[in-house]
């Protein structure tokens, strides 16, 4: 199942602390959908040695959808977005 | 853009990469402020005094050259994705490099000695070949952007700067003429202030401003733009006087100064438009220093002395900008560090500071008061109270003392948290 986690209004480091968290509280099965208005590049060195596999796609000039979830599970489908 | 796992374990370099130049510069800044109260008012008088010269490159060289350098080890990572390679060998070598051949030019100007002048160049020219070259090659593994191009700009600027700074060590020391020496010195000084600083300073501050204090990006125009243009300009502004041609100088300053107005109210009104209306210190350096660009980008049109643009540009934007980010990428470091031992150790048991806990904004306001106050008597100085200048170097020194603390037992509380980890 999706959890879905926005810190596009966040100041740094609440973003990252608030990623760790959600992660801390994901249950099997599911994984993490954040948005954000920027690419977490720090974030990719804590997930990779807390065993979690993440895509990250750039949706618009501030905005990025990043898909988060155990490396040991299934990656999930993209996530939906609203055809204009 | 879509991006998986391909990244390594460990984007960031080692804490101490970027703070064994963090905690250095602020001292450079010091010694400037020292110099100026030992000197008085003949060191703003004049842009050619030997102690002028010293007292410039303790600022350009010793301050900001260490803060964006450092700033450089740390940013690559989080804002392109591309480590420096060996960034510990590599930073240490720079650093150290750096410090004794900036010391050495220094006191090669304070006392007119040309040869220790010619010796520094030495230092100085390893240090920028091999931070060039690393740069050069964690810029190839980049995931490109405007920021790495900006980057790569801003490495040409440098190069620009120091051949021409070294042309002109040479020219003196080994006593061969050069025709037109003041022309080398402009174009030294907007080689090293815009080609290099100016170029990093527009390309990060359209990264770091909406960061950290959440405003809407600046436009893609000026992000994807501002720095190239602002290095053709500077382009054009050196044609124009290789040929000799007012026309095409003109234009190019004219240029240039028109990116870094544009910069100036850009930042100004975006951070005036953010998400938490709350005051910080490094508001209050980045609004000192907007204000102080478009007063100089006002005094160059106006044609005031280029003794009081120095000041403004110097004093007022390339100390008061690095001073305000360095109290937001301190404590970040500080606490992005710790919260990566927690997670590779499994120590939820000690707990990470929050990263305001790091330094105060009280600490860090003492270090503006000081500082603004210290440009404040400057201008005077240069307004005809000649009187203030040494009062005004005192203030500097002061400011630059309070920073140097303040960032000290940012790294200080660091280590002492990560002693907890065992």
């Amino acid at each position: 199942m999706e959890r879905v986690l926005d810190v596009s209004d966040l100041e740094p480091p609440e973003p990252l602390g608030r990623i760790l968290d959600a992660l801390d509280h994901l249950g099997a099965g599911d994984w993490l959908h954040v948005r954000h208005r920027r690419e977490p590049f720090p974030l990719y060195g804590f997930l990779q040695r807390l065993g979690y596999a993440w895509r990250t796609e750039r949706t618009g000039e501030a905005s990025f959808d990043i898909l988060i979830w155990p490396a040991t599970g299934q990656p999930p489908a993209p996530p939906h977005r609203e055809s204009c | 853009m879509l991006s998986t796992a391909a990244l390594s374990t460990e984007q960031a370099p080692p804490i101490g990469v970027p703070f064994a130049y963090f905690l250095t510069a602020p001292w450079f800044a010091a010694a400037a402020g020292l110099a100026l109260a030992w000197a008085g008012p003949g060191l703003i008088l004049t842009r050619w005094a030997p102690t002028t010269l010293a007292a410039t490159h303790l600022l350009g060289l010793g301050f900001l050259g260490l803060t964006i350098i450092g700033a450089l080890f740390q940013l690559l990572p989080v804002l392109v994705g591309a480590p420096v390679p060996r960034a510990v060998g590599v930073s240490r070598a720079v650093c150290g490099l750096l410090v004794s051949g900036i010391a050495m030019l220094v006191v090669g100007f304070w006392t007119s000695g040309t040869q220790i002048q010619l010796v520094a160049l030495a230092p100085l020219g390893t240090a920028v070949a091999i931070l060039v070259a690393a740069l050069a090659l964690a810029l190839r593994r980049a995931s490109g952007g405007e920021v790495a191009r900006a980057i790569e700009l801003a490495m040409a600027g440098l190069l620009f700067a120091v051949g021409l700074g070294a042309t002109i060590v040479l020219a003196l020391g080994a006593r061969f003429g050069l025709m037109s020496l003041p022309t080398w010195v402009d174009l030294h000084l907007s080689w090293a202030l815009l080609g290099w600083a100016g170029v990093l300073l527009v390309a990060f501050g359209a990264q770091l401003v909406p960061l950290f204090h959440v405003t809407p990006p600046y436009p893609m125009w000026f992000r994807g733009g501002a720095p190239a243009v602002l290095f053709l300009a500077l382009l054009g502004e050196t044609a124009g006087h290789l040929a000799d041609n007012a026309l095409l100088r003109g234009a190019g300053a004219s240029l240039a100064l028109a990116v870094l107005a544009a910069f100036a109210v850009l930042t100004l009104r975006l951070q005036a438009a953010r998400r938490r209306p709350v005051w910080d210190p490094t508001l209050s350096f980045w609004w000192l220093g907007m204000v102080c660009l478009l007063g100089a980008v006002a005094g160059w049109l106006l044609a005031v002395p280029h003794t009081t643009l120095g000041v403004l540009v110097l004093a007022g934007v390339a100390v008061a900008v690095p001073s305000g980010v360095l109290y937001k990428v301190a404590p970040f470091l500080a606490w992005f560090h710790l919260q990566g031992e927690q997670v590779a150790r499994g120590r939820l048991d000690v707990a990470v500071p929050h990263m305001k806990s790091f330094v105060s904004d009280r600490a860090a306001h003492t270090h503006f008061a000081l500082h603004a106050g210290a440009l404040i008597l400057l201008l005077a100085a240069l307004a005809g109270w000649e009187v203030l200048a040494r009062p005004a170097g005192v203030l500097f020194a002061a400011g630059a003392v309070v920073q140097g603390v303040n960032l000290l037992r940012v790294y200080l509380r660091f280590r002492a948290v990560r002693r907890q980890f065992g």
